[in-house]
Parts: structure tokens; sequence; C-alpha cells
């Protein structure tokens, strides 16, 4: 068995032709059908209505067929206005497994591959996003959102997202007996030495050398004052700013909900 | 009757179907390892709800005494009032968790953080805290919480 793994990175100084020559490159080696898009800004029109659709499901592979992720709202799976931001905490995990063969007798040519998806999570349908009116080609005309790409593979119809500052994992698996069959991993995500591990509270706090019971009542009680002043100064002056986005994000919310009930 | 592939509640059956409660295995809950309630872990009584989020096995299941109670979760678009119980232990290290950092944090932070994510901050989930039996006897001022919503 032979494993191989390419990297695409987004950084911040990374040119989109760059990109696509990366992407040539996976194309050609691995037998995908990768095209670099962006993502559409959103317009409003004079009646109020967005352009697009903000909120879509992302598609997982279930029982041997690929649904739609139902174990979640909407909202909380695909939603445009937030997807920088989960990119770039490591919230939008998407992968892919798929099986590649070759039936044509010619196996240099890569680009008659079959691709098969054997498991899944966390990518977009390609029908989904443009029916969302949600993509646009790299160098079309109309503004797109920053820092923001789709790499959309035609062969399986999927869409990953990448932001700035994220990283496609291919890894090829190939049994060196059979050379016409190979399983691809495709994997978005931050650089593992970039991945904010947030600390689990229970191992800082009385974990495993968890001390006697005095003790730990004490620092409660510390505790216990310290938490109510903090969330108390969520109506000062100080937090006036986060409670401003606060309220905005549920107007935002419950204006998307009015319109879907509508 | 084979205890164990009994569910755990009785099933809707049809109407002209009849069940004998008396066989059902109200002793044998514990056989199940999904929780049909997550304030319970399958138990007839609450118990501590810490679980390690790393290995989900390894549960605490010790009687609570203090209680949690936030207005909604992370989630703009949930109504609910969420009560946690917890043990000592998994009481104080949570309020140690959630005032030295989850709540410490400076606002920019809180504001990439929670809300650029779609996310409430706790800060402004929280309602109340303390020991079991003294819901509601000393909810915090939540103008802003009740704004926010």
């Amino acid at each position: 068995m032979t494993t191989e793994t390419m990297v695409i990175d987004v950084r911040p100084y990374t040119q989109a032709t760059q990109l696509e020559h990366e992407f040539r490159n996976i194309n050609h080696r691995y037998g995908t059908d990768f095209s670099l898009h962006r993502f559409r800004m959103p317009i409003r029109r004079p009646d109020g209505e967005w352009d697009c659709m903000f909120q879509l499901p992302v598609l997982t592979y279930r029982y041997g067929e690929v649904e739609h992720e139902h174990g979640l709202p909407d909202y909380r799976m695909f939603d445009l206005r937030y997807l920088r931001a989960w990119l770039a905490d490591d919230c939008f995990p998407s992968y892919t497994e798929l099986e590649a063969s070759i039936v044509e007798d010619n196996p240099i040519n890569r680009s008659a591959a079959k691709l098969s998806i054997s498991g899944m999570g966390w990518v977009l349908g390609l029908e989904d996003a443009h029916h969302a009116r949600l993509l646009t080609e790299l160098d079309a005309d109309e503004p797109t959102v920053t820092g923001l790409y789709a790499a959309v593979e035609r062969k399986t119809g999927l869409v990953y997202p990448m932001a700035t500052g994220t990283r496609m994992t291919v890894t090829r698996d190939r049994d060196d007996d059979h050379r016409n069959q190979w399983k691809l991993t495709i994997a978005v995500g931050l650089p593992p030495e970039q991945t904010l591990r947030w600390p689990s509270p229970y191992d800082d706090y009385f974990g495993k050398d968890c001390p006697d019971e005095r003790t730990m009542r004490d620092q409660l009680e510390r505790d216990l004052d310290l938490l109510r002043e903090q969330v108390l100064a969520r109506d000062s002056d100080r937090c006036r700013i986060v409670r401003q986005a606060a309220e905005s994000l549920c107007r935002e919310y419950a204006a998307t909900q009015d319109k879907e009930e509508r | 009757m084979n205890a164990m592939i009994m569910p755990a509640a009785a099933p809707q059956l049809d109407s002209h179907l009849s069940f004998d409660e008396s066989t059902m295995p109200d002793d044998d809950i514990d056989l199940f390892d999904f929780p049909p309630s997550l304030d319970d872990w399958a138990r007839d009584k609450k118990v501590c709800q810490y679980f390690n989020a790393d290995d989900e096995a390894e549960t605490c299941g010790t009687d609570p005494e203090y209680f949690i109670r936030a207005d909604h979760c992370w989630d703009p678009g949930c109504h609910e009032v969420h009560t946690w119980y917890y043990c000592l232990r998994h009481f104080a290290a949570n309020i140690g968790y959630l005032a030295r950092e989850i709540c410490a944090l400076p606002t920019d932070l809180e504001l990439t953080r929670y809300v650029r994510c779609g996310d409430i901050p706790p800060r402004y989930q929280l309602i109340e805290w303390g020991r079991i039996g003294e819901e509601g006897t000393h909810e915090l001022p939540h103008d802003s919480a009740r704004t926010v919503r």
C-alpha cells in the first residue's frame, strides 16, 4: 500500500492562479475534476430581500446514500454569513472518502477515472449551491466575498468551502497490486499546528489532582463571586458592543425565520 | 421474554392491542447505554451530568447538589430554558471555567469567538446557579438577556 498526500494551503498572500495551478496538479494525479470558484457577495434587492439563500443543509453519507444532514437545523449547518468564522474556528470540518478506478486500457489517462463516494460529511451539494445562487466564477465582474473560496469537484458534484488560513489535504492510498484503483480522502481544515484546542474545564479545574472538599468549596466561593461580577458586566458600557452585536444576531435570525414561515 | 431487548419506554401500540405494564423491565433500565433523557442518564433520578467530551463513556453519575440555568444555548433560535445538574466537584469546575475563562473574555474576543460564528456569548445566556431546590430564588437581573432574545 502506498500513501501519498498533497496539501493546498490558502494563505493571505496566495493568488487564485496559484491555487488553480495546484488543483490542476491534483486533478492530473488523482483523476478528480476540481475547479476553483468564489462565493458571491450577496446584494440586497430594492424590496429588501437578499438575492441569494444564506442557509443550506450540508451533505453527509449514511446507510450507503447521500443525504442532507438532518441532525441540525439548516442555519447551524451552512450559513454564508458565518462561514468564514466557522472555517477559521475549525467548525466546518468537510471531508470525503472517494474510491477511484480506471476501467479503460490506458492507465495513464487518469482523467477518465470514475469516482464513487464512500464517506462524506459537511460538504455542500453543487446543485444546492447553484440553486441558492452562492457561487460565481473566479474572474466574474460581480463582487465576491473576500478570503473565501469554493473548491468545486464536478465528478461528485460537491463543494468544499475554503477560507484564508485553511488547508485542503488530499490523501491517496493505492494498493501496489491494483494500480488502476485507489482511495482518496479529501479534508479541509486548519493546519494541525494552528488548531485551537480549547482545554476541557475539568482538566484545569479539579481534574485528576482533585483537592480536598474544603479547598474546593473555598475556591468555589471565590469563583461564584467572580462569575456574578463577570455576568453582571453584560449590561455595562464595556460590553455594549457585544450586546449590540448579539441583539442584531437575534434580529437577523428572527427575520430569516419569519421569511421561512411566510 | 428476554428483558434486554425490551425498549425503555412503552411503544405506541394499536388500540386493539394491550400491553401488560408489569412485564416492563423497570429494574433493568441500566442495561441500556443510550440515555433517553440527558438529565438522568437513563436512571430514575437526576445524576451529575458531567461527561468527558473526548471519551463519552466517562460519566460521573453521582447525586447532583447544584444546578446552572441558562435562558438559551449558543443557538439564537433555541427558545428553551436549559438546566444542568452537577455534583460539587463538577459544579465547581464549571463555575471556575465560566468565571475565569468563558465569561472573562475581552469584548473583541467575545465578538470573534461567539457572535461572528452566529453564537450567543455565554455571558448573555446565564440566568442563575445555586443549590438544587433554590431554583428561581436568586435570578440575576437579565434585562440584556431578554432584549438579546
